[in-house]
């Protein structure tokens, strides 16, 4: 063994570290909060950071200094999810986007009229009402709405996440809106926050 | 309503265009066009409400903790 080699390994080992926690570790909230909203569960979502964070720095050496650190450790959290914590058992029900699109055209007609009145009806929601309702739309939607809306990532980043064209996501974010919307129009209603006399269909 | 123009909107509300002719053109045809105002308004107040309400998690202090201490390990 000699000991020069070691003592160069063992420099370069603490600063690979000291450079990944400058630039890995300061996003991992946003990692687990992605990973809570995509499983649902948080020790699912802990065990998910924690193999994306074991998983990046493995691979730290390959990751090029100067470019999206944070988009980096998305793809890599979002291969783990795929292979490993996506149970298809767990996906909401789908959503007929044709029913959602039925609504949303009923309710535009009267809160056209009355948009000021209504603009605050979600004001009155609690915001465990928002994220179950989320939770609630299918993955393709919610992841990017997530990306978009919570995370502040822009198309271009979300279509490499998502790996479909930046067309895709516009289309996706148009609809998964118009379905957030519509659920949560739901919920004002049961409630009693907006009048129940626009129904879906 | 055409599709493409829908999803423009989307697109105006997300800061997405990069055309500033296309960007007041656009804004023109809604602010003449209640039903695509009615567009841009829940775009914007879908985006903003989940940008502003949806609760930011932190990760537990001991995830964080174990993950640092499993990293080092490597």
């Amino acid at each position: 063994m000699n000991p020069d080699t070691d003592i160069h390994t063992e420099k370069n080992t603490k600063q690979l570290y000291a450079e990944f926690e400058k630039e890995a570790v300061p996003h991992m909230d946003a990692l687990y909060n992605f990973a809570l909203k995509m499983t649902g569960e948080p020790d699912d979502a802990s065990d998910l950071v924690q193999e994306t964070y074991l998983k990046a720095f493995r691979f730290f050496d390959k990751f090029e200094r100067g470019t999206n650190c944070k988009a980096w450790l998305f793809r890599i959290l979002k291969n783990t999810f795929i292979n490993d914590y996506r149970k298809q058992s767990k996906e909401p029900n789908k959503v007929d986007y044709d029913d959602v699109q039925n609504f949303y055209e009923n309710i535009k007609s009267t809160d056209i009229k009355s948009q000021h009145a209504e603009a605050d009806v979600f004001s009155n929601l609690l915001d465990d009402d928002i994220s179950t309702a989320l939770a609630q739309l299918p993955e393709d939607f919610r992841t990017v709405i997530i990306l978009s809306d919570l995370e502040g990532f822009n198309y271009e980043e979300i279509a490499d996440f998502v790996d479909c064209p930046v067309g895709t996501v516009r289309s996706r974010l148009h609809r998964a809106r118009k379905m957030l919307y519509a659920k949560l129009y739901d919920y004002a209603e049961e409630k009693g926050f907006v009048s129940a006399k626009k129904n879906k269909k | 309503m055409h599709i493409d123009l829908l999803e423009e909107i989307t697109a105006l509300v997300d800061g997405e265009i990069s055309d500033a002719k296309r960007v007041i053109e656009l804004s023109d045809i809604i602010n003449s066009d209640n039903n695509l105002g009615f567009e841009r308004f829940i775009q914007s107040k879908i985006k903003s409400v989940c940008s502003q309400r949806l609760a930011k998690e932190k990760t537990p202090i001991s995830i964080v903790e174990s993950i640092k201490s499993k990293i080092f390990l490597l």
